[in-house]
C-alpha cells in the first residue's frame, strides 16, 4: 500500500505545482485528475510556434503506474496528430524519457514540456509511425500541410488547408466515412485514386 | 599418460570425445597421438587451454581485480567494479581511462559535496517523494545526488525486479552515473531482491570479462578461465556439456561466433523453404529403386544394382576421388544455367522474366546447396555416434569373453573418435564457406575441405566394414584425416585473421564474413 500512497502524494503536489506555475507560456495549459482519480490524468499542451501544430490544442492521456515515480508514466496523445514520433492510429509516443531514460526525479511537467518540444522538432530517425516518418523525410512540404490539416481538423488550429479539405469533401460525397477518408488520404499521400483503392478494393 | 601426449595434454580433445560416446577414460585411454606425432609438428589448431573454476574462485578473481583498482584510484569497491565492467576487466585500461576523463563523473567536486552537506544539514526535502526528511534519512550517491533512503530502496527494488544489476543509474534526471554495489547493498533492504541483485551483477562480471566463461547448462554453476580466450571448445567437467568458450553456444569452429549466429538465424528463418531436405530416402540414380540411408557414410552402394554413388549429389562415386572431388563446391555457373533453363520454360507463361537473371532463385539455390551439406553431415554425425556406441558395446563384450585384448580393438575406437571429430568440423565448414567471398582464398579453403571430406568418407566406409578391416589401411586413413583436419583449420584461421586485418585497415567495417574475435552479445 505504501508505494501507491507515496505516488498519490507526489501526484497531488505535481498537480498543484503545474496549476500555480506560469507554464502557460511554455505551452502547458493544464494537468488535471480524471474523475478525481490520481492514477489517470489529462494533460493539455499547445502546439509550438512556427510549427505545423501552431495554434493547436493537444490533449494527453496520462496513466500513472503503481510503481510511479520509479517507473515512467504512460503517456499518449488523445488528440489525433500527424507526426513521425507519434502513431497516427493510436497516439502512442516515441520519446526516450518515457522509456529507458526516465529518472525518478523527473516530473509530469518535465514530460509535458518534452512532448511539446518533440512536436516542434521531430526525430525522423527514431520513428513511431513509419508512414509519417518516410513522408517527413521524402516530401517535407506535403508532410507540413498534412500536419497542418490534422491540426486544423483535430486540434482546433486556426490555419486552413483548402485543397486537402476539398479532396476530403469530394470523397465524402461519394459516400465514405469522413474520418476514414482523412486517414486514408493522408496515408496515401493525398492521391485520391490510391485512397479509393484502399477504401473500396474492387 | 603415455608419451607423445603433449599436444593433447591440456586441451579438451580426449575428454571431450570420450564424453561423446560415453566411455570411461581408464578403459580407453587412447593415444593416436603416437601415430600422428610425425606428420605434423605444429600444435593442433583446435587445441585450447583453459581451467575450470568454482563460483567461489570466480568471486575471488573478481575481488582481486576490484581491490587492485580500488587501491590504485582510491574509490569505493562499487565504483571500482563498475569501471572494471565498463573496461571489460582490463585493469590497465581502467586505471588509464579513469585518469583521463572519468574522474569528474565518479568523484563529486568538493563544492558539490559541500553544497549537499549544507543542504542536508538539518532537514531537507527528497525530490522524488516530496517529503521532508532528516539528514539521517537521506542517502548520497557518489555523484553527490541525495534522496531519501526509502526512495532509494523502492527504486533499487523496481530496477532489480526488471532484471538489472550493473547499469542502475542515479535517480536524478540529468545524472547517468551508475550506482555502485556497496551503495545497493546498503540501501536495498529486501532479502530476495538483494540476492537477485548479487546474481545479476555476478553474471555481468563474468560476461564482461573476456577471460571468463560460464557453463550454459541450467543450474550448472561451473566456470572457466583462459588466458588466451578464443571461440574454441570447452567441455564442462561437471555436466559434460560442450560449448564455445566465447559465445556459449554449440562449438562451431571454423566459423566464428558471429558467422554461426548469422547462419543459425538464416536456418531458423528459412525453415519452410528447406524442410524437404532432411529426407532419409532417395532413389538410386541408376536403377531408381528406393534407398534408405542408415549409416553415416555418404558413399552408398545400391543393393539392387550395386551402383556406387554419392548420397549428397547423387553422382557416380568414381567422381569423388580426392583429385576430382567437387561435391563440396557450389557451381554458380551450373546453377545459373539451370535457373536460366527453368526461366526459359517459364517465359511461355510469364514473358516478363525473359531478360532478368533470376537472382533470388540463384541465391536460394546457393543457400540450399550449403544447407543440404550442413544437414547431411549433422545427420551422418548422429548415425556415426550410434555406430561408435555399438562398436564400443561389442568391444566390451569381446573383452569380457576374452576374445582378444582391449588393445586389439582400440584402433577401431581411435578411428571412430577421429571420424566424429572430423565430421563435426566438416559440418561447420559449410556455413563458413557459405559466407566466404569468391576468390583465391575460397578456392584454397574448398580444396582443403574437399580433401578432408573425401578422406572422411573413406574412413567412415572403412569403419562401417567393422571387424574384418585392414588395420594398416585404417591407420593410413587416420593419419591422412588428422593431417587434413589441421590443414583446414589452419587455413580457416588465416582467412579470419586476414579478414580481421582488412576490417581494421578499412576505416569502417564492411560485410566481410568474420571478425577474428567476437564479443559476447
Ligand atoms: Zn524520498
Ligand atoms: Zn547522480
Ligand atoms: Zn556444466
Ligand atoms: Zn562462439
Ligand atoms: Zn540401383
Ligand atoms: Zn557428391
Ligand atoms: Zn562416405
Amino acid at each position: 500500500m505504501s508505494a501507491p500512497n507515496m505516488a498519490f502524494n507526489r501526484i497531488q503536489r505535481e498537480l498543484a505545482e503545474v496549476a500555480k506555475a506560469s507554464d502557460a507560456e511554455k505551452g502547458i495549459v493544464s494537468l488535471e485528475a480524471k474523475d478525481g482519480r490520481l492514477d489517470h490524468l489529462t494533460g493539455v499542451i499547445k502546439g509550438p510556434p512556427s510549427s505545423p501544430y501552431e495554434g493547436g490544442t493537444y490533449v494527453l492521456d496520462i496513466k500513472i503506474p503503481p510503481e510511479y515515480p520509479f517507473k515512467p508514466p504512460e503517456v499518449k496523445f488523445a488528440t489525433k496528430v500527424w507526426h513521425p514520433n507519434v502513431s497516427s492510429v493510436t497516439g502512442a509516443i516515441c520519446l526516450d524519457i518515457l522509456r529507458t531514460n526516465w529518472a525518478a526525479a523527473m516530473t509530469l511537467r518535465t514530460v509535458m514540456i518534452s512532448i511539446q518540444a518533440l512536436l516542434g522538432s521531430p526525430v525522423a530517425d527514431d520513428p513511431q509511425d513509419a508512414v509519417v516518418a518516410s513522408q517527413f523525410k521524402t516530401n517535407r512540404s506535403l508532410f507540413d500541410s498534412t500536419a497542418k490539416y490534422w491540426a486544423t481538423t483535430y486540434a482546433d488550429a486556426p490555419s486552413e488547408v483548402p485543397e486537402m479539405k476539398e479532396k476530403v469533401a469530394q470523397m465524402v460525397a461519394m459516400g465514405f466515412n469522413e474520418s476514414d477518408v482523412r486517414d486514408t488520404l493522408s496515408w496515401s499521400g493525398w492521391d485520391v485514386a490510391k485512397a479509393l483503392e484502399k477504401l473500396a478494393p474492387e | 599418460m603415455a608419451e607423445g601426449d603433449d599436444d593433447y595434454y591440456d586441451c579438451y580433445d580426449d575428454d571431450a570425445d570420450e564424453a561423446d560416446f560415453a566411455t570411461t577414460s581408464e578403459e580407453l585411454n587412447l593415444d593416436f597421438g603416437v601415430n600422428l606425432k610425425n606428420i605434423d609438428a605444429d600444435a593442433d589448431p583446435e587445441a585450447f587451454s583453459y581451467t575450470s573454476l568454482t563460483h567461489e574462485e570466480v568471486k575471488q578473481i573478481i575481488r582481486t581485480a576490484v581491490e587492485f583498482v580500488r587501491n590504485k584510484l582510491n574509490l569505493s569497491t562499487g565504483v571500482a567494479k563498475n569501471l572494471l565492467i565498463e573496461n571489460r576487466w582490463n585493469t590497465e585500461d581502467t586505471v588509464q581511462t579513469f585518469r583521463q576523463d572519468e574522474a569528474s563523473k565518479h568523484v563529486p567536486s568538493a563544492f558539490a559535496r559541500l553544497r549537499n552537506r549544507t543542504v542536508s544539514e538539518s532537514m531537507s526535502e527528497c525530490s522524488v517523494c516530496y517529503t521532508t526528511k532528516t539528514r539521517d534519512n537521506m542517502a548520497e550517491n557518489t555523484c553527490g545526488h541525495s534522496f531519501c533512503a526509502s526512495c532509494w530502496n523502492s527504486y533499487l527494488e523496481s530496477q532489480v525486479a526488471e532484471g538489472k544489476g550493473f547499469g542502475i543509474t542515479c535517480m536524478d534526471s540529468k545524472c547517468d552515473v551508475n550506482i555502485g554495489e556497496d551503495f545497493v547493498m546498503e540501501y536495498l533492504t529486501d532479502g530476495p531482491s538483494l540476492q537477485k541483485y548479487e546474481r545479476n551483477i555476478f553474471r555481468t562480471c563474468v560476461e564482461s570479462n573476456p577471460s571468463l566463461s560460464h557453463c550454459p547448462t541450467n543450474n550448472c554453476d561451473n566456470y572457466f578461465f583462459s588466458s588466451q580466450p578464443d571461440s574454441k571448445r570447452v567441455v564442462c567437467d561437471k555436466c559434460q556439456s560442450s560449448f564455445c568458450f566465447v559465445c556459449g553456444s554449440e562449438y562451431h569452429l571454423p566459423c566464428c561466433c558471429r558467422t554461426i549466429r548469422q547462419w543459425w538465424k538464416k536456418v531458423m528463418d528459412d525453415a519452410d523453404t528447406s524442410s524437404y531436405i532432411s529426407s532419409h530416402t532417395k532413389d538410386c540414380p541408376n536403377c531408381e529403386s528406393s534407398i534408405e540411408k542408415n549409416g553415416g557414410c555418404n558413399h552408398l552402394i545400391c543393393r539392387q544394382c550395386k551402383y556406387e554413388f554419392c548420397w549428397v549429389c547423387l553422382e557416380d562415386w568414381k567422381s569423388h576421388g580426392a583429385e576430382y572431388y567437387v561435391c563440396n563446391r557450389f557451381n554458380a555457373k551450373k546453377a545459373a544455367d539451370a535457373v536460366a533453363a527453368a526461366a526459359e520454360v517459364a517465359t511461355v507463361v510469364i514473358p516478363l522474366a525473359v531478360n532478368k537473371p533470376n537472382v533470388r532463385r540463384l541465391a536460394l539455390n546457393k543457400y540450399l546447396f550449403y544447407l543440404e551439406r550442413w544437414k547431411n553431415h549433422e545427420q551422418s554425425l548422429r548415425l556415426e555416434e550410434n555406430l561408435m556406441n555399438q562398436i564400443h558395446d561389442r568391444v566390451q563384450k569381446k573383452v569380457q569373453n576374452r576374445e582378444g585384448s582391449l588393445i586389439d580393438w582400440q584402433y577401431l575406437m581411435d578411428a571412430g573418435k577421429l571420424l566424429l571429430k572430423c565430421r563435426r568440423a566438416l559440418q561447420y565448414t559449410y556455413p563458413f564457406a557459405y559466407y566466404l567471398e569468391d576468390g583465391p582464398s575460397r578456392m584454397l579453403f574448398e580444396h582443403l575441405q574437399a580433401e578432408l571430406e573425401s578422406t572422411i568418407e573413406n574412413l567412415s566406409f572403412t569403419i562401417e566394414q567393422g571387424d574384418k578391416l585392414d588395420v594398416a589401411a585404417l591407420q593410413a586413413q587416420m593419419r591422412s584425416a588428422e593431417f587434413r583436419r589441421r590443414a583446414l583449420f589452419r587455413d580457416a584461421k588465416e582467412i579470419k585473421t586476414t579478414a580481421a586485418q582488412a576490417i581494421l585497415q578499412a576505416a569502417e567495417p564492411q560485410k566481410t564474413i568474420c571478425s577474428f574475435q567476437t564479443v559476447r552479445p
